[in-house]
């Protein structure tokens, strides 16, 4: 685009001047939002589209039945409104300029709001960044509390496993009493705990997975549906009373056995899932791992700590085979030839012979590789080594 | 305890003390104590080998344990000892020269007590030839070498324990910086004694000297210094009799007792430490594997000690009969004749080809009486008579009783009351001397 290439040329100046040599693409594109400009020549000529043009040199200029009819009928609304705002205002379709060239002059709309008037002009309207806009934005101090906690929250697998189990439990309720499974994430009081009674809920086997046993009339399924709202406009509870609370909580409800992993998983479910964990303890799970999701197994696979892969020399097959076999060497790293050199002794000599040939030790990794040959400088460079020398 | 505090153990008692007489015993175990106690210096050098605890996690070393199927009884630190030469760690100690000195003796003795009793007519300068073929130190060099263990470059505590530690020499013949003489010519090169008297006058060297002043293998020892005196020691560092000093052993003063013992008096003169020989890698392979029989002595006993001069040294095949030179093999069997009272020899031709052709053969036989005691085939008619005297005296000095009638004196050595009874062997008035 031409518009983008001036504007860059325009940056490219201003940035030289700044001796900023490199702008982001963010901002390039803001600059070039900003300081857009078209060329007066693409704006006459807009009137009149090329295909148009076109069509006008071969056919001649004669408007289309129904463009006629759009047009009068797109004056007739335009009059219609002038006359309802302002009749007084004379209408002009169309104002020659100076180089005989034809503007559109905007409709008058009819305000939304009882009591407006439209500004003519753009005197005493409110503008970005004037003055009043500045001190409407300025900080004033007030604390942002977004939806996840600010500090993700650091959970042992067997509390990750609780929580997990918790959300499944809230989100099968929901269910069961036909609830909308997102209300499992609406913001509630820091109080209305489940852990208490979700931890009490069973699994029973069922075509195609598990599922939980949730009778309907029990006490802990009340409780559990009285605390999720149903509504998400109550006011969300304090990030650092809801995470001490949890870490505590789930360790004193432990869930139980492994069987209910297997419950089925649909979309909108580990969507709900999902939301309410990154809710909880700010652990966002990717995309690819939602929506391959099919079981709650495969969320907790996600979000449990994966056991960091120990070095093969350090394993315990291998360190048994240590003792076994004490004729076996593994090493944590791949031998180099210096550390076979090392293994007979022959590294130092060779090393102090190098050194004392003044030629380097190990590739081009030593303190002086990088030594430029005095010719090779620049006038400046050359100048500077002379002020440091100095 | 550890394995390790134990092995530390081992190796800070030091060389193998040799008690001179039982009234000693007590007195060493005391210096010993005392010696462990305070006045032990802990090395305070560069150390140029790898620690002994090291030897534990050396594959190589484990490796070797394994093929060379030692007993479980020598632990992989002593293994680690005797790879260790005297010139990478000159603490007697931690080196294997202690262990090499009591090796070097049972292989002797093995060997020439092997050689003796199967061929019990060996003449004396094929017994040394024989001697030394089977653990001289080439022979030991080569046996290391085929056991797989490989030396290192350069000396140093960064290198794997299982190599053979040791300091080049370097070479003789090369020339010495900044100079255009060879190493081996330069004026302070070291002069090697024998330890004989009168090494100056380069006097000659018989047999009986041979026997007398010379090493096992009849060989000069020319590790030794040169002699200047009567007082010189059987090798560096050795304990030497000063009876003219007060000494606990040797004075006849009561009061001495209470003296304390001077500690330097039994336990050898503590060597400086700064400047180590280097040695050749030849010499330092026969150290590590007399070394090795030796702590195989130690530690698992005589007949492990024995077990290992079998397989490894009465293993290899040695053709004794390509050791003899003779001068005059038919003057020589004939006063062989003459001395065990035989019918004089005499050559017969027993069958020939080719006489008028340019390759002609004889076949002589030397008889004796109608007893044949040798053959030879030759080009000429004394060539062939010749050959056949040579191949009757070595058909006399190699006799070889019967194997069920052979009996070598270690296998009866401390087994008196194991039923085991000594057979008395074959031993003969030695060679002919013409």
């Amino acid at each position: 685009m031409p518009q983008l290439h001036r504007s860059e040329r325009a940056l490219k100046l201003v940035g030289d001047a700044a001796r900023q040599q490199y702008i982001c693409r963010t901002c390039r594109a803001h600059q070039v939002r900003a300081f857009h400009a078209s060329y007066p020549f693409y704006a006459v000529k807009s009137e009149r589209p090329l295909l148009q043009r076109l069509r006008e040199s071969v056919f001649g200029a004669s408007e289309t039945p129904e463009e006629r009819k759009r047009e009068e009928a797109r004056q007739e609304r335009t009059k219609e409104l002038a006359t309802k705002f302002d009749a007084s205002r004379p209408l002009e379709r169309r104002k020659p300029s100076d180089r005989n060239e034809y503007y559109d002059v905007a409709a008058v709309i009819e305000p939304p709001v009882k009591g407006y008037r439209q500004a003519l002009s753009w005197a005493g309207l409110k503008r970005v960044g004037s003055e009043e806009w500045v001190k409407a934005r300025e900080d004033k101090g007030e604390a942002y509390t977004g939806f996840t906690p600010q500090k993700q929250l650091q959970l042992l697998n067997e509390n990750w496993y609780s929580l997990l189990h918790n959300i499944v439990t809230e989100v099968s309720v929901l269910q069961k009493a036909d609830r909308d499974v997102n209300q499992v994430w609406y913001p509630r009081d820091s109080a209305a705990q489940t852990f208490s009674h979700s931890s009490k809920m069973e699994v029973q086997p069922m075509e195609g997975g598990v599922e939980l046993v949730i009778p309907q009339d029990s006490e802990e399924v009340q409780k559990i549906l009285q605390a999720i709202p149903e509504q998400p406009d109550q006011p969300t509870e304090q990030t650092g009373a809801r995470i001490r609370n949890l870490s505590r909580l789930l360790s004193d409800h432990p869930a139980p056995e492994d069987a209910w992993l297997q419950i089925p998983v649909d979309a909108k479910t580990k969507l709900a899932i999902a939301k309410r964990i990154t809710q909880l303890t700010g652990r966002r799970i990717s995309d690819p791992v939602i929506s391959n999701a099919t079981t709650v197994q495969d969320l907790f696979d996600a979000i449990k700590i994966k056991e960091k892969p120990k070095k093969l020399a350090r394993t315990e097959e291998l360190q048994t085979l240590r003792i076994e076999l004490p004729n076996v060497e593994v090493h944590p790293k791949r031998r180099s030839v210096i550390d076979k050199e090392k293994r007979v002794g022959r590294w130092k000599v060779i090393e102090a012979e190098l050194e004392a040939r003044d030629l380097p030790v190990k590739g081009n990794r030593y303190p002086q590789s990088k030594t430029i040959i005095e010719p090779q400088l620049s006038r400046l460079q050359r100048k500077q080594r002379r002020m440091q020398k100095a | 305890m550890t394995r390790d505090e134990i092995h530390d153990g081992i190796c800070r008692r030091g060389v193998i003390t040799l008690n001179i007489s039982g009234e000693g015993k007590e007195d060493a175990s005391r210096v010993e104590e005392k010696r462990r106690d305070d006045s032990y210096q802990p090395f305070t050098g560069n150390l140029n080998a790898p620690s002994h605890r090291e030897a534990l996690r050396s594959a190589k070393l484990s490796a070797l344990h394994a093929r060379l199927q030692l007993p479980i009884k020598l632990p992989l630190q002593t293994l680690a000892r005797c790879l260790v030469d005297p010139s990478v760690d000159p603490r007697p100690g931690y080196n294997n020269e202690p262990l090499s000195i009591l090796g070097q003796e049972l292989l002797g003795y093995y060997t020439a007590e092997w050689l003796m009793t199967k061929y019990p007519r060996l003449p004396m300068p094929i017994l040394f030839a024989a001697q030394y073929a089977y653990v001289g130190s080439s022979a030991l060099s080569a046996m290391r070498a085929e056991w797989g263990v490989e030396a290192v470059a350069a000396p140093g505590p960064e290198v794997d324990p299982g190599l053979l530690q040791l300091k080049r020499q370097i070479p003789g013949n090369a020339m010495a910086e900044g100079e255009q003489m060879r190493i081996k010519h330069m004026p302070q090169a070291r002069r090697v004694g024998s330890g004989r008297r009168n090494e100056e006058h380069n006097y000659r060297r018989g047999m009986s000297s041979r026997i007398v002043y010379d090493d096992q293998f009849g060989d000069l020892q020319t590790t030794l210094p040169v002699s200047t005196s009567d007082d010189t020691s059987p090798y560096p560092s050795a304990p030497i009799s000063r009876p003219d000093e007060t000494t606990p052993f040797f004075s006849q003063d009561t009061s001495s007792e209470h003296r304390p013992p001077p500690s330097d008096w039994y336990l050898p003169a503590q060597p400086t430490y700064e400047d180590p020989t280097a040695t050749t890698l030849e010499a330092a392979s026969a150290t590590f594997v007399r070394a090795l029989a030796g702590a195989l002595y130690l530690h698992a006993g005589t007949p492990a000690a024995k077990h290992f001069h079998t397989e490894h040294v009465l293993s290899r095949h040695l053709p004794l009969h390509t050791l003899f030179n003779f001068a005059h093999p038919t003057r020589d069997l004939s006063r062989l004749c003459a001395r065990e009272g035989f019918e004089p020899p005499v050559a017969r031709l027993i069958s020939e080809t080719g006489r008028l052709s340019r390759t002609p053969v004889f076949v002589v036989g030397v008889f004796s009486g109608n007893d044949k005691l040798g053959e030879g085939a030759g080009a000429s008619l004394n060539e062939g008579r010749v050959r056949a005297a040579a191949a009757a005296l070595r058909a006399w000095y190699l006799y070889s009783p019967p194997a069920e009638e052979i009996m070598r004196p270690s296998e009866v050595e401390g087994k008196a009351g194991e039923g085991k009874k000594w057979k008395s062997q074959i031993v003969d008035i030695g060679e002919v001397i013409t």
